[in-house]
């Protein structure tokens, strides 16, 4: 029976504020752990991670329906905060969204003075931490869910989690360039970056990175289908055609698979031209974040047939 | 029209903050709290339940009808679907209460219909309740599970969480729709439509503790309802396994323990990968140096 309520939208939302946390998670990592010749690449996620927050929002007003009392919704969850694990969500979402854009403006009015780098790395931090509670909410969320057995596993929210985490990733490293390009003088870091070669060395680390990653997703997605193989939603991941092309051909395959090898081939010196490894880096980003839309909208449909 | 710089009078500073006052007392006024939870609190506390019998139900669909009719739900187009009776075959928004037709083999070959009238399990710790972010269902201390339509903002999270895929999402009026146990006839002394209107004595309703008793003395081999997800306020008796009628099987344990302890695998989980992913990365990372070091002592000789 095919009882499909959170279809397209959802799964949007889902990518989106996994993505702002996974940005967070990016720039908070950079600048705090990082070296400073990566600074680009904090800057970016520090602008990306509310501007996903707040799209995430729109979406979830979009999938509510009833436009003109949205707005009023998310605030009547905040003030009566139930255990719910959504109000728990919202809490964390406006908390997320608060802290990135100051975390944001603090990027982009910044001085070198070391006031404003404590005030920066705080922020960034605390940016993290929220960062990390909305990537792995939703899945917590779907875990929850006592009617659908294939979201109950524990393995579920690490899941979407780090999918969360990577897309954010890719897409902070993506944002370089575009920002570099449609607001050239939005900051001296970004400007830096595009003028010098670490244009170049940002997005071949975010590939190690992204890497690293994608292993850590393969193992998470094999032990978590193992988890849950008796349900009906295992069954629609392997025989369902349209679930399982976007599950097996577009998220594990194109979305993790595919990048995966083109980074290793290339480490073992594939010598490809610089201009062209980068262009080919850009492509798996491109790959690893649409693919994570079609990885959360195909683990929720799996999930609600029943 | 008044101008901005004039001096608001007396007067309507008055009749300003009285209508203010009004409206916000108004708004606060029990009048907006749920006819159903009004009347909740007059009293009959005892947690109530319904004993479904499966061998005395001959799926006449009394229940159904009286269902829709007590509670003025619209007629919805359904369809039949091949080999079998159910019909409608599942919960909708507007389809609260159904009888489920199930084709059941004997020991000896024989196929008998099996029918079970099936509604809101109204459970004693309600998964819905307890995912719903803005409170718009509700436990009553006599059993029934409700909602307040106007509290509900269609998350559908309620519709995810419940194991027996009771709630349903209206998309026109945007809210969930589900079955209140009558709760307005209950408060008012009488048993609820589906109960009053079964022909067969297959419906009973009473206190949860005689249902339970009537359940464990009715000589049936078979009780549903009675600890699935913590307990139910449907309590089904039957003579053949419940799995062969087409019911869930549902964890035993209430939903607050089943939270906890999937939160405590979450994390535990979660640490284990991050010791892995650690041990992982500091391997490859001594790897890659004993590599070198072998490179540049290649080197050196």
């Amino acid at each position: 029976m095919v009882h499909v309520v959170w279809g397209w939208l959802t799964a949007l939302d889902l990518f989106l504020i996994g993505t702002a946390g996974g940005a967070a998670i990016t720039s908070g990592a950079v600048h705090i752990l990082g070296k400073d010749k990566y600074n680009a690449l904090a800057e970016a996620g520090a602008y990306l991670a509310p501007l996903l927050g707040l799209a995430s929002l729109l979406t979830v007003m979009l999938d509510l329906g009833r436009l003109p009392v949205a707005p009023m919704n998310v605030l009547y969850v905040i003030n009566h905060l139930p255990e719910s694990m959504i109000s728990l969500g919202t809490v964390f979402r406006v908390a997320f969204i608060a802290v990135a854009t100051l975390n944001a403006i603090l990027w982009f009015f910044r001085k070198e003075t070391l006031v404003n780098l404590v005030v920066r790395i705080i922020c960034g931090a605390v940016n993290m931490v929220l960062g990390f509670l909305v990537t792995i909410y939703p899945g917590i969320m779907l875990s929850f869910a006592m009617g659908k057995p294939f979201w109950s596993s524990p393995v579920f929210p690490w899941v979407i989690s780090v999918s969360g985490i990577l897309s954010g990733l890719v897409l902070s490293a993506l944002s370089i360039p575009i920002i570099g390009v449609l607001v050239p003088r939005l900051t001296p870091a970004l400007l830096e970056a595009r003028r010098t070669v670490l244009i170049h060395k940002i997005p071949e680390k975010v590939g190690s990175c992204m890497s690293a990653l994608i292993i850590i997703e393969l193992v998470l997605v094999f032990v978590y289908l193992n988890s849950v193989s008796g349900t009906v939603g295992a069954t629609v991941v392997f025989t369902n055609p349209m679930v399982s092309m976007f599950f097996w051909g577009g998220f594990i395959f194109l979305g993790l698979i595919l990048p995966l090898i083109i980074f290793v081939l290339e480490k073992l010196r594939l010598g490809l031209p610089l201009s062209v490894w980068i262009f080919i880096l850009y492509i798996c980003f491109i790959l690893v974040a649409v693919c994570a839309v079609a990885a959360r909208y195909s683990l929720l449909v799996a999930g609600q047939i029943l | 029209m008044r101008k901005l710089n004039e001096k608001i009078s007396r007067r309507d500073f008055l009749k300003a903050t009285i209508t203010g006052l009004g409206l916000t007392t108004l708004l606060a006024s029990p009048s907006l709290i749920s006819k159903a939870e009004e009347t909740s609190k007059s009293g009959l506390k005892k947690p109530k339940a319904i004993l479904i019998d499966i061998r005395k139900c001959i799926g006449c669909k009394a229940c159904q009808v009286a269902c829709k009719v007590w509670n003025k739900l619209p007629a919805e187009e359904t369809t039949i679907t091949e080999n079998e009776y159910t019909n409608p075959t599942s919960f909708s928004a507007n389809t609260w209460c159904y009888v489920k037709f199930s084709e059941v083999e004997d020991e000896s070959g024989n196929v008998k219909w099996k029918m079970a009238s099936v509604r809101c399990m109204h459970c004693l710790e309600p998964t819905c309740v307890s995912v719903c972010p803005t409170q718009a269902l509700k436990k009553l201390p006599e059993g029934p599970v409700i909602y307040d339509p106007s509290k509900c903002i269609g998350c559908k999270y309620c519709v995810e969480a419940c194991p027996w895929h009771v709630p349903h999402f209206d998309e026109e009026k945007k809210v969930i729709g589900k079955c209140i146990f009558c709760v307005d006839r209950i408060n008012e002394g009488m048993v609820p439509a589906c109960v009053a209107n079964c022909q067969t004595g297959a419906l009973q309703f009473g206190d949860r503790d005689e249902i339970l008793e009537k359940a464990h003395n009715s000589g049936a081999p078979y009780i549903y309802g009675e600890k699935e997800a913590g307990g139910t306020s449907m309590i089904f008796v039957s003579d053949v396994p419940f799995e062969k009628l087409g019911f869930p099987s549902v964890p035993q344990e209430p939903i607050s323990t089943y939270k906890s302890d999937l939160l405590k695998s979450i994390s535990e989980v979660g640490i284990a990968a991050f010791i892995i992913s650690l041990v992982g990365y500091f391997g490859v990372k001594m790897l890659a140096r004993r590599k070198a070091q072998v490179k540049a002592s290649k080197k050196e000789v």
